[in-house]
């Protein structure tokens, strides 16, 4: 597993599905490449949890099967957790829509900011 | 390039399927000719390009993957079908199967072996992803099982009679019962066995190992 800090962006792709883990990657290696993203990724709960805390990534990508990996444990991590981070939470075992939560932290004043125009338009 | 297999991919997952091409088009012997997310516009797509191998998911919107092979194979469409899915369920596995499906892969294969299903289909080979191998042993043991406990004890002994050729004058002497009796057992195995002969029955019960 390469280390992430020289990267300008972290993503954590999670999924028990290596074919899922790696194609995504693949799909957008280039992408991310020139965005100088580094990428990690784990197939089970324990290394989604075990890569949140040592690498600290702006984007997760989950892929919750609820065997390997459940998306309740994973959502209260993520809801107890202080750094910004977007979630992308997918399942490949239904059709159901992807659901991307964007956690930001924000002093009071860029909150007063923020809630002036929260959806950026 | 030339000699590559063409695979077509259907599956609804767009980022699944976008990565599973992804993977696919960097491997030397496999070259992706088309994609589709739905049943219906796989059947369309299917029907107008030359390909070798279609990968296929199971559960989709609209038409399933296995009501998909149903249809290109009403339509003459006789490529191998490779099922890639996150299904364990056995009625899936077993329609898959009755259906025409090849090979039937969980999606949580690594990327060697789905290359490596891939050339094992195309030689003529069915494949199964191991956890489902099992699955399948499971399901002709219970089989086994049940016609085993559906057969008496008298039944099990009139069907080694049978094996050696005996009549039903013979059966009924050896048996110490009437020849009516003799029939209404043989008739009894025939229904429990789903057969409609007496060398079937024998064969069938040799095959099943309960004589």
């Amino acid at each position: 597993m390469s280390h992430l800090s020289e990267f300008s962006r972290r993503i954590l792709i999670a999924s028990a599905n290596s074919l899922f883990r790696e194609g995504l990657h693949k799909f957008y290696a280039e992408r991310w490449g020139k965005q100088k993203v580094g990428v990690v990724m784990a197939k089970t709960m324990q290394e989604t949890l075990d890569l949140l805390e040592s690498h600290q990534p702006d984007l997760v990508i989950v892929d919750h099967d609820d065997k390997a990996i459940n998306r309740d444990e994973f959502l209260n991590r993520f809801m107890t957790g202080e750094m910004p981070m977007k979630v992308i939470l997918v399942s490949l075992a239904s059709s159901e829509p992807v659901v991307i939560y964007n956690r930001m932290q924000l002093t009071a004043a860029q909150a007063e900011d923020w809630l002036a125009n929260p959806w950026d338009e | 390039m030339s000699n590559a297999i063409r695979v077509f991919v259907v599956d609804d997952h767009t980022l699944f399927r976008k990565g599973l091409v992804s993977l696919l088009s960097e491997l030397e012997d496999i070259q992706v000719v088309g994609e589709a997310s739905t049943g219906e516009e796989a059947i369309e797509i299917v029907m107008g390009i030359e390909s070798d191998l279609i990968l296929m998911d199971i559960n989709m919107p609209g038409m399933s993957g296995i009501e998909t092979l149903g249809v290109l194979r009403q339509q003459g469409v006789e490529n191998p079908v490779l099922m890639l899915t996150i299904s364990e369920h056995q009625e899936d596995l077993v329609e898959a199967i009755c259906a025409g499906a090849s090979g039937y892969l969980l999606k949580n294969t690594e990327p060697e072996i789905l290359q490596q299903t891939i050339k094992q289909v195309i030689a003529g080979k069915s494949v199964l992803s191991p956890e489902i191998t099992e699955q399948v042993f499971e399901m002709v043991r219970s089989r086994k099982i049940g016609v085993e406990k559906k057969l008496t004890e008298r039944e099990i002994q009139m069907l080694h009679l049978l094996s050696s050729g005996s009549k039903t004058s013979q059966l009924a002497e050896q048996m110490s019962i009437s020849e009516n009796t003799v029939k209404t057992h043989i008739r009894n195995i025939f229904e429990k066995l789903e057969v409609s002969s007496r060398a079937e029955a024998v064969a069938k019960a040799v095959r099943l190992k309960l004589i």
